[in-house]
């Protein structure tokens, strides 16, 4: 929709990550040769564990460990070249602009300060009494029951789910422009997980956020995204539109759908197994 | 089945359990109840699943069921017994339990033979290779993972290793905690499967606590749906297939599961 919709929010093109392991093998590649863009819109990324998710995320972050080696043709957000920036830079990005919620909330909380005031930490330039109550109101926009107590908590004192509110609290608050979510929603009841998802949903369509949304549960992003990309082995094996999910032509994407059991016609015996093609991890392409 | 369950004698029954832990520092000075009034039934070869929200009280449930948390009032009855007369070591050769997370269940300092050989161990019995051997390859390991250690395995390999070790001493009753919450949908279907394998084969019973309904569909003939430490209501496989519930709380549940489910 923005300015004449030529640059997209988000561009990625030719995405490679690799770790250097210590032991024989030399380098792991986690991803692969990814390229895909991202705008005011729901993207999700589904695969299984391994397949170069998480990995992709960080990249985009800046928040990869040194022992990492990224390169790409193009990684830019908003117009400015990812690649290029410097830790500094990267930080005035971060937060702001591009928010993150990763998996382990309980992790990534700091452990020695009450929650409010690292969710308060997000409200830069307020006063303390405006902050507080910036911060009280987004708890509850999250669906906390007692956003008092939640403030004055410790995160060993909550709940994981409550870690997780609370760190989608944080995330939201400064009002970023692309949100990377890192399964957001796998430590939630699926009650709050609707909420959830709907608070997500309102930021992506009144702010015109950028979501991209990580996760291994293909029906939940089949229901929630507007697009879709399914990646294995650090590759994107297909992509597609939410919608046309049950067309999906990939044996990898549908074995992903048919293995999981299913509430209302449930399978008689076995569950289906995901019969695994070495074709489908690729020749992938070689680092320059 | 009334008639085929009306010859069986269930093999543990619960009565009006009632669980309080005192309270806290977390923001809690009340008392918290946890358990109320609980009363369950399962009968050999039963597969009885538990749904309900994080901090309803399943795990607890489980926990007190198997002599890990003091009830308050109530009574706990294996094959007619309550379950104070039996000793420990007594208690586990009827039931063992499978814990969620594989990655933190199993000891990282332990190869899989000595997470498999501690059971024996503790029980004098003895550690053949054969009856290590059979263990792994009942849950669809290869000898050579005899010698490996938890970080060489996979989430899936983990999870086969822990349902091994649960099953060294033969038990009647496993209790299995959100046994695939961990893992991927392709993993988690395969250790259902084997987990419908191995109840056949051997005869178990099940208890399945999970939050999800349609991995408890598959598993469970009977399902209890807790919460705030009461069970609300439970149903058959067939009602809970059909969303036929009595509950508005598991009406709520079924409701929020159902619009993903739409493949």
């Amino acid at each position: 929709m923005r300015k004449k919709k030529k640059t997209p929010l988000l561009a990625v093109d030719g995405l490679h990550v690799s770790y250097s392991a210590h032991s024989r093998r030399g380098e792991v590649a986690a991803v692969r040769g990814v390229s895909f863009t991202v705008d005011r819109e729901k993207v999700g990324i589904v695969g299984e564990s391994g397949s170069g998710k998480s990995s992709l995320a960080r990249a985009v972050l800046g928040l990869l460990p040194p022992s990492a080696k990224v390169w790409a043709k193009r990684l830019s957000f908003d117009r400015c070249d990812l690649l290029r920036r410097n830790e500094r830079s990267m930080r005035t990005l971060r937060g702001k602009r591009l928010g993150f919620i990763p998996q382990d909330a309980r992790i990534a909380l700091n452990p020695v300060m009450t929650v409010g005031a690292q969710i308060a930490e997000a409200c830069s330039g307020m006063s303390r009494r405006a902050a507080r109550a910036r911060v009280l109101e987004m708890l509850e926009a999250v669906r906390m029951d007692d956003p008092e107590r939640v403030w004055g908590a410790y995160p060993h004192q909550l709940s994981g789910g409550m870690c997780q509110r609370a760190m989608i609290a944080m995330t939201l608050l400064p009002g970023p422009d692309l949100l990377i979510a890192d399964e957001p929603s796998s430590a939630l009841d699926v009650h709050v997980r609707g909420k959830i998802l709907k608070l997500m949903e309102e930021m992506t369509r009144e702010r015109g956020m950028g979501l991209l949304f990580i996760s291994h549960d293909i029906d939940l992003v089949g229901a929630f995204c507007d697009r879709i990309l399914v990646m294995y082995g650090g590759r994107i094996l297909e992509s597609l539109a939410a919608k046309d999910l049950a067309q999906a032509r990939h044996p990898y994407t549908r074995g992903l759908m048919t293995c999981a059991p299913r509430l209302r016609e449930g399978w008689k015996g076995p569950l289906p197994v995901l019969e695994r093609d070495s074709a489908w991890f690729g020749e992938g392409e070689a680092s320059p | 089945m009334s008639t085929k369950m009306s010859t069986k004698r269930p093999l543990l029954e619960i009565r009006g359990l009632d669980l309080t832990y005192p309270g806290n520092g977390a923001g809690r000075s009340v008392p918290h109840h946890v358990l109320r009034r609980v009363s369950l039934s399962v009968e050999e070869g039963d597969s009885f699943g538990i749904v309900g929200e994080s901090g309803s009280g399943k795990s607890t449930l489980l926990r007190a069921a198997c002599g890990l948390a003091r009830p308050g009032r109530g009574k706990i009855l294996l094959n007619g017994k309550s379950i104070k007369s039996f000793s420990n070591n007594k208690l586990s050769r009827i039931i063992q339990m499978v814990f969620q997370d594989p990655y933190r269940s199993l000891n990282p300092h332990y190869t899989v033979d000595r997470v498999l050989g501690e059971p024996l161990a503790v029980h004098g019995v003895g550690k053949e290779p054969a009856r290590m051997d059979k263990a792994l390859k009942d849950v669809g390991l290869r000898p050579e993972f005899r010698f490996a250690y938890p970080h060489q395995l996979s989430g899936g390999q983990r999870q086969r290793v822990a349902i091994a070790r649960a099953l060294m001493l033969s038990p009647r009753l496993l209790f299995l905690d959100e046994p695939t919450s961990a893992l991927d949908v392709s993993v988690q279907a395969e250790i259902l499967n084997l987990l419908a394998r191995l109840r056949r084969e051997q005869e178990l019973s099940y208890i399945l606590v999970s939050h999800d309904l349609a991995a408890v569909a598959h598993m469970c003939d009977r399902v209890a749906v807790m919460k705030q430490g009461e069970i609300v209501e439970e149903l058959t496989k067939a009602a809970l297939r059909k969303g036929r519930a009595d509950h508005p709380y598991t009406r709520e549940l079924l409701a929020a599961v159902l619009p993903a489910t739409r493949v």
